[in-house]
């Protein structure tokens, strides 16, 4: 479900809302002030979200340059490459490994 | 009558951390909520504003006093990579662009942005740890009302040496 940060401001104060539609009845959900706990425990839930989606960003922007994207498996460096291709580099940064990508 | 605080975004880490990633990602959450700008269009126009910074600057430091003593929230998004792989992020961006890379240059910015936040933590509201190794993770938060310098420092430390080794 789609819940949409909402500011408003009273009195100079700030304070925030989520704000969703279920089953087609908008509802809003009262986080508090700046400093409120519930507030900032849905900051810690936006970035407690992992996905694939940054690093598919990164895959796109990279491989339309050329270069491959690197990061962190099984403690191992790797790199990835547009045909699929990783290379699994130590911390010396050679290739231990290389694995293809096979059809 | 009380006067609203702008809030300003930090999102900081070394080059190749995937500090702009982070932005593009979670723009539609909270970070879109406020325009991403530089620094210094953001401190100028006195609103509040999101901004990306390796810490590593002097002039990131003098910037991040003037907003404080300006009354800015500060809130930073720190993210840790480890020094080899955002070496070869940065190094493969580098050269894709043209662009001459330095690895000893690149190393002094590593230690400084460490330093940075450390330097900085005391002006901010929270500071949010995030791990980009291959996902965006969450690893904690820290309020300096509530978290002292000390423990922060040993924090960032323990997270600093898991992120850096490599087998």
């Amino acid at each position: 479900m789609r819940k949409t940060l909402t500011k408003k401001i009273i009195k100079g104060k700030e304070y925030f809302y989520l704000v969703f539609r279920k089953n087609g009845v908008l509802k809003s959900q009262y986080l508090g002030g700046a400093s409120s706990m519930k507030y900032k425990k849905y900051l810690f839930k936006l970035t407690a979200e992992s996905g694939s989606y940054g690093i598919d960003k990164a895959r796109h922007k990279n491989f339309s340059k050329g270069a491959p994207i690197v990061y962190v498996e099984n403690g191992f460096l790797v790199d990835e490459y547009k045909n699929g291709t990783k290379e699994y580099l130590n911390s010396k940064l050679q290739v231990v490994k290389v694995v293809a990508k096979h059809d | 009558m009380i006067e609203e605080q702008p809030q300003l975004i930090v999102i900081a880490g070394v080059p190749g951390s995937g500090r702009s990633t982070f932005a593009k990602c979670y723009k539609n959450a909270f970070i879109h909520s406020l325009p991403l700008m530089s620094f210094k269009e953001g401190l100028s126009s006195g609103e509040s504003f999101s901004t990306i910074l390796t810490l590593a600057a002097p002039e990131d430091m003098v910037n991040l006093q003037k907003a404080h003593r300006r009354g800015y929230r500060i809130t930073i998004y720190y993210m840790f990579t480890g020094r080899l792989l955002s070496m070869l992020r940065a190094r493969y961006r580098q050269i894709a662009e043209g662009i001459p890379f330095s690895e000893s240059s690149f190393k002094k910015n590593y230690a400084a942005s460490y330093k940075g936040l450390i330097s900085t933590y005391q002006r901010c509201e929270i500071v949010f740890f995030i791990r980009n190794q291959k996902e965006f993770e969450f690893l904690a938060a820290y309020d300096p009302k509530k978290t002292s310098l000390e423990v922060f420092s040993k924090a960032l430390k323990v997270v600093k040496t898991s992120v850096d080794a490599i087998k």
